[in-house]
């Protein structure tokens, strides 16, 4: 039997108390852990009850069955914008040939009449005769003119020239457009 | 009388309750408690929350335009949306509109002061099965009209301010007259018009409503008052 009280821990009595004392750290941390994870889980199931999304639903459904009680006139909207859309297309793409010819007009000097004249989206031939060459010059440079100005023309080309026994020249051009 | 295997969980639980394995166990399984409840309880919880917040917010956005939308409607009136409508359907008609073709080629013809000796119709395929497959459908129309070319050049003129809407196809000018080729657009309304609610509605303003005025002035100038464009027997398609 042992008559000696040892108040102090032996090495290894000491390591088996640290250990312990870690372990119910650990219990502690874990413990801790798990009450914070069920908060947060609380919470995130009190923001979901508490979310305005079925009110929102209501009030979407309540707005679509009003806007279907319009439908034909929602109808009738989207037709016309749709078809505006396909007009302003069709306005914007068309070619304005009567401006073509009011110009090509205008580059007509004294004496040169116009005898035929055929135009379509790609080119215009031009016959013209003139008592003189002098119109017929004039009216060649207003098209070279032409023919470097303007953004649209291709170009422009001399197709024939003659000198008909009425002593008038006959001269057809082709403009060709972009 | 208890079975043998809890008979001998409690002799364990006995022998090892006083240990730091045992504390340990303890400490592990509520480490495996808390993994398991982030995994299948909070972590979809919140996923879900997420998903939720954002529901919302395109609710909101939905809820927004279905608003805007419903004011719109309710200043719509139906008669000037018929209007309209009538407006933008004689410039691009849902078929094949000869009868408007005519009418505006002769008002057309009678303010430039021409005269017509003879036109054909490029009639094509009457189905608006057919139309709705192509992508811009179109009548050609060829005339020979007699005038001069001032007279020519006001008729193309006129032309292109009347509706149903139509685009030169290639005039042929001589001495005597000139042989006119136009296009005349249509479009058939397709089977299914897509309608959602929840877009914001076009509203006819800005280039589309001084489009839309143009257009209205095209069709009172076009109004066709009994101005006949002389038949001939191959102007006749529908017999």
């Amino acid at each position: 039997m042992s008559n000696e009280i040892n108040l102090l821990y032996s090495k290894k009595q000491g390591g088996s108390v640290a250990i312990k004392a870690r372990i119910l750290m650990l219990r502690y941390i874990a413990l801790g852990l798990l009450f914070i994870i069920g908060v947060i889980s609380v919470i995130v199931f009190i923001l979901i009850l508490a979310s305005p999304l079925p009110e929102l639903k209501k009030q979407e459904s309540a707005l679509l069955t009003s806007l279907s009680t319009s439908h034909s006139k929602i109808v009738k909207q989207v037709l016309i914008t749709s078809r505006l859309q396909d007009i302003s297309k069709i306005v914007a793409a068309r070619p304005d040939v009567d401006d073509q010819i009011v110009d090509l007009r205008k580059k007509i000097p004294l004496g040169v009449e116009i005898k035929s004249l055929r135009v379509d989206t790609k080119q215009m031939m031009v016959t013209i005769s003139a008592a003189s060459l002098l119109g017929v010059e004039s009216f060649t440079q207003e098209l070279t003119k032409m023919g470097n100005s303007d953004k649209t023309v291709r170009g422009v080309s001399i197709d024939s020239v003659e000198f008909t026994p009425g002593e008038l020249y006959e001269v057809a051009y082709t403009i060709t457009y972009l | 009388m208890e079975n043998s295997s809890a008979k001998s969980l409690r002799l364990l639980y006995y022998r090892y309750k006083d240990t730091q394995w045992f504390s340990l166990s303890i400490a592990v399984f509520i480490l495996l408690i808390i993994a398991l409840l982030i995994g299948r309880v909070v972590f979809p919880q919140v996923q879900n929350w997420l998903s939720i917040q954002n529901e919302v917010a395109s609710t909101r956005q939905r809820l927004e335009i279905l608003r805007s939308n419903e004011q719109q409607v309710q200043l719509m009136n139906d008669a000037v949306l018929n209007t309209q409508l009538q407006t933008v359907t004689s410039a691009l008609p849902v078929e094949k509109d000869f009868t408007g073709v005519l009418g505006s080629v002769a008002v057309a013809g009678a303010k430039a002061g021409v005269s017509f000796d003879d036109y054909t119709f490029q009639v094509g395929p009457l189905s608006t099965k057919a139309a709705a497959l192509t992508q811009d459908p179109s009548i050609e129309l060829s005339f020979i009209i007699r005038g001069s070319l001032e007279s020519i050049i006001l008729f193309l003129k006129e032309i292109s301010e009347k509706v149903p809407l139509s685009q030169v196809v290639s005039v042929d000018y001589t001495e005597t007259g000139a042989n006119i080729s136009l296009l005349f657009f249509y479009k058939v309304i397709p089977e299914r018009i897509p309608i959602s609610y929840t877009e914001p509605m076009k509203q006819i303003q800005g280039n589309n409503a001084t489009l839309l005025q143009t257009l209205g002035r095209w069709k009172e100038d076009s109004l066709y008052t009994g101005i006949e464009i002389p038949a001939t027997e191959s102007a006749q398609p529908f017999n």
